[in-house]
């Protein structure tokens, strides 16, 4: 059992499906495979939810900083799928398998263990401050934590410090 | 004793980060509010532009003078928090369900920095009373 980051885009898809009454329904239904989850990505998240009832605590964690990037990206990701309403409920009453990573200070040393550049087919590639945030977030919850993510970048550097890669 | 608030100023920062703790860090009477965003920003360029220094492993081991001053209360990081997001990323009337985004910070071309410390900053002020965010922009 690992606890699992977010990034924005796969944030997104979680509250997306956390809020259809016919998917994960706030945690009474299941997520889902579909276009941003794998299989066994969604297998990890319902096994957290399930576990929390049993008092195993693993967590389903997002950076604050994913929800900002959600606001600003709103009509491009989250396509009227879930409210702004919602949202902001969320932050204020969210479950308690699920924690809203802050950054602030306590993410500094983190962030500096996240490497600058990452060599991604054979071209070392910066990793932008953007991703780092997301990474801190993972280096932060210790070396089970992993990241769903997308980025390549971000990928490379999971492999590195050998975590799962959904 | 603390008597002010004041926004620290960005050279100020580089220069607290740049420098070993030495044990004797005085600001004045004054309490410096930096952004969170803002500090990852400086240590993001230390970590691209001087890789192996010295510095670095200072910053990690949290032995630069801008920790010193933090924890001696000189300084205070404003940070992204949940409470940070619910004060400072939403418009709250007097319906707290009819809640909707503060226009200024997700205007999708505007650098995410910015909104980020915007955000930050609109909290701090929530809970302080200073008007750092107004400052920003341009109230």
């Amino acid at each position: 059992m690992v606890d699992i980051v977010l990034d924005t885009d796969f944030l997104a898809e979680f509250l997306i499906q956390y809020f259809d009454p016919f998917v994960a329904n706030r945690g009474m239904g299941r997520f889902q495979t579909s276009a941003v989850f794998s299989r066994e990505l969604s297998r990890r998240l319902n096994q957290i939810v399930t576990t929390s009832y049993m008092g195993i605590s693993n967590l389903i964690i997002a950076s604050t900083f994913a929800v900002v990037e959600i606001a600003r990206k709103w009509d491009e990701i989250v396509q009227n799928k879930f409210s702004v309403q919602q949202l902001h409920a969320f932050t204020y009453q969210y479950p308690e398998w699920f924690s809203l990573a802050p950054v602030d200070e306590d993410l500094i040393p983190f962030f500096m263990d996240v490497p600058s550049n990452v060599l991604v087919n054979s071209k070392i590639t910066p990793i932008e401050w953007i991703d780092a945030v997301h990474l801190a977030t993972v280096i932060s919850r210790g070396p089970n934590a992993t990241l769903a993510t997308s980025d390549s970048k971000a990928k490379k550097v999971l492999e590195i410090q050998g975590r799962l890669i959904f | 004793m603390i008597t002010d608030i004041k926004m620290m100023d960005i050279r100020e920062l580089q220069e607290l980060i740049r420098t070993p703790a030495s044990g004797n860090v005085v600001i004045d009477n004054i309490l410096k509010c930096i952004t969170a965003v803002d500090v990852l920003l400086e240590i993001e360029h230390i970590k691209k532009h001087k890789p192996g220094s010295s510095l670095l492993r200072i910053l990690k081991e949290q032995k630069s003078k801008f920790h010193e001053a933090c924890n001696k209360g000189y300084v205070q990081v404003a940070a992204l928090d949940t409470n940070a997001v619910q004060n400072g990323l939403f418009e709250v009337g007097d319906d707290f369900f009819s809640a909707q985004f503060w226009q200024k910070v997700i205007n999708g071309g505007t650098d995410p920095a910015y909104s980020v410390r915007l955000i930050s900053l609109r909290s701090y002020d929530k809970n302080c009373g200073t008007q750092f965010h107004f400052e920003m922009i341009g109230y």
